[in-house]
């Protein structure tokens, strides 16, 4: 009993611990407050949850949802693996300064927006998938790259100096210290980034038109279908945080150093 | 007072007419010591140099040069790298440096923390990996082979850092106060550590740089004293030189068992600790 008051007591003290089954409790409760929120909602903002998980049934077994998933999710795949070989190659070459301007340079396209870029790549990509996949991989590389500008530029003097007075070449230098040194912010980076992607994917493909699960829920949001846009609004955020847990297992994996009990 | 029967032959280590300005501060003004390898028969003895000074005088920016980490704007630092050759300019490498926070990789392994180090001397990974559990065995670490260095507690971290260093075939070793934040178990078990590390080739050079000017009478056979000159108004008139060389084998200080149970022990650190105070 005391110790149960003790872990109660330590959940709401700043830098406090949380016990597995308080945890599960927290959740629990914070599960039956959105619940509540929901249903106090119905008729303004909201749909009653049968309703929204009949349409969502009735998306994957009548209107063959599932390729439109498939197509975001490709999407999604391709954008990401297309940010990441960019945003390290530019990174990376951050460690040099005379390198330093192009990262800068791209990192200022967070301003560009969206639709700001469509006009420029339309000429390039053209009007289909492959103008979804160059609009979200740029829309994930300016936020990635900025964040991993600062994780490279930012390594301390010391770092090199230990690994330079330990007598490494200047290759093991940068193998040891900014691509292994950082390989737990970097996939840390990634996973938000990732997360900021199917942010992204609705505005994208309204804007291309051209299939994908943002395509159908920008449909239904037009028709004011609402339950049937919580329904898919649903279906990104399972899969959304399905990426966010597989990306958090593969940080486990290559960085396992950080996830140690010390 | 000196009845240790040593005598000093070759320079291992020259720094001459060190200069360096950062801005428009002169941080090194005209640093000159020279490190000579002590002899005393029947016996292997390494070198162990303190070198003590107030806080921001320098010695970081001293440290950095002599590990050939940074170029001084004039002179230079000149070492024995291996026992055929004689003093060749330094270069990132031929000096290991114990920084005060013991970086280690974070992401690699105790055992492969160490066998990077063997790497850097071209021993193949089973020779690598052989000389580690030897050193990590001899100094009660082995269990902690396969630990992550966030896993180690403070003392254990520092000793792996210093075997890391060990592992790379080389004479000099640098460590940045390295009694910083110990309590005096632990530093009876640091100043061990190190005279074993000295003692185990005759060339092996370790320069202690601390505040912690007892552990260092403790430790070393000579100490240099930085220090800068000030005007009758308190201002620096010139850089951080080397003010004060004081020879603890002529003092009958090092190499004694208890040496700070001596009487000399304590008056001749009430005197640097007065040097101290006017630096």
């Amino acid at each position: 009993m005391n110790n149960l008051k003790g872990e109660l007591a330590s959940v709401i003290k700043i830098n406090g611990l949380m016990g597995r089954y308080v945890k599960y409790a927290l959740y629990f409760i914070y599960l039956l407050i959105f619940i509540g929120i929901w249903q106090i909602n119905i008729g303004t903002a909201l749909r009653p949850f049968s309703e929204v998980f009949a349409k969502l049934s009735d998306l994957f077994l009548k209107e063959f949802f599932m390729n439109k998933v498939i197509e975001s999710i490709e999407l999604s795949l391709m954008a990401i693996a297309i940010s990441l070989s960019i945003t390290l190659i530019f990174s990376y070459l951050a460690t040099m300064p005379m390198f330093r301007p192009w990262s800068l340079i791209i990192t200022k396209g967070r301003f560009l927006g969206v639709l700001g870029i469509y006009f420029i790549f339309i000429g390039v990509f053209g009007l289909g998938f492959h103008m979804k996949v160059a609009l979200l991989t740029f829309g994930i590389t300016v936020f990635f790259l900025t964040s991993m500008y600062s994780i490279i530029t930012e390594i301390p003097q010391s770092r090199f100096d230990y690994a330079r007075s330990l007598g490494l070449s200047e290759i093991q230098v940068f193998w040891q210290v900014v691509i292994r040194g950082t390989a737990d912010q970097m996939l840390e980076s990634l996973r938000q980034n990732a997360a900021i992607g199917w942010m992204m994917i609705p505005a994208v493909e309204n804007i291309v038109k051209s299939g994908g699960i943002g395509d159908v829920l920008w449909d239904n949001v037009k028709h004011f279908d609402r339950s049937k846009t919580l329904a898919i609004v649903f279906v990104i955020i399972i899969i959304g945080i399905i990426q966010d847990i597989l990306l958090k297992m593969t940080q486990r994996v290559v960085t396992p150093h950080v996830t140690v009990k010390k | 007072m000196n009845n240790t029967n040593h005598h000093e032959t070759d320079t291992l280590l020259s720094i001459e007419n060190v200069h360096l300005t950062l801005g428009e501060n002169h941080i090194l003004d005209d640093i000159n010591l020279d490190i000579k390898d002590i002899r005393q028969p029947g016996a292997v003895r390494g070198q162990i140099r303190g070198l003590i000074g107030p806080s921001g005088i320098g010695k970081t920016q001293l440290l950095r040069i002599l590990a050939g980490l940074n170029t001084p704007d004039q002179g230079s630092v000149r070492l024995v790298a291996d026992s055929h050759s004689g003093l060749q300019p330094v270069k990132a490498g031929m000096v290991g440096v114990v920084a005060q926070n013991y970086p280690l990789f974070e992401h690699l392994r105790v055992i492969d923390n160490l066998i990077l180090g063997g790497k850097v001397s071209n021993l193949t990974k089973t020779q690598s990996k052989e000389k580690a559990l030897n050193l990590l065995n001899r100094f009660n670490l082995f269990e902690r082979a396969s630990f992550w260095p966030s896993q180690l507690s403070g003392g254990q971290r520092q000793r792996v850092a210093i075997l890391q260093q060990l592992m790379v075939e080389r004479y000099f070793l640098i460590m940045d106060e390295p009694f910083s934040g110990l309590d005096p178990n632990a530093i009876s078990a640091v100043l061990g550590f190190i005279d074993e590390v000295a003692n185990s080739h005759e060339l092996n050079t370790i320069i202690l740089i601390s505040h912690d000017i007892r552990s260092v009478m403790i430790a070393a056979e000579k100490i240099y004293i930085m220090g800068r000159d000030f005007d009758s108004s308190g201002n620096i008139t010139r850089g951080a030189h080397i003010i004060e060389e004081v020879d603890l084998l002529e003092a009958g200080i090092a190499w004694k068992d208890n040496p700070k149970e001596l009487p000399e022990f304590s008056s001749l650190m009430n005197r640097i600790e007065d040097t101290f105070k006017r630096i």
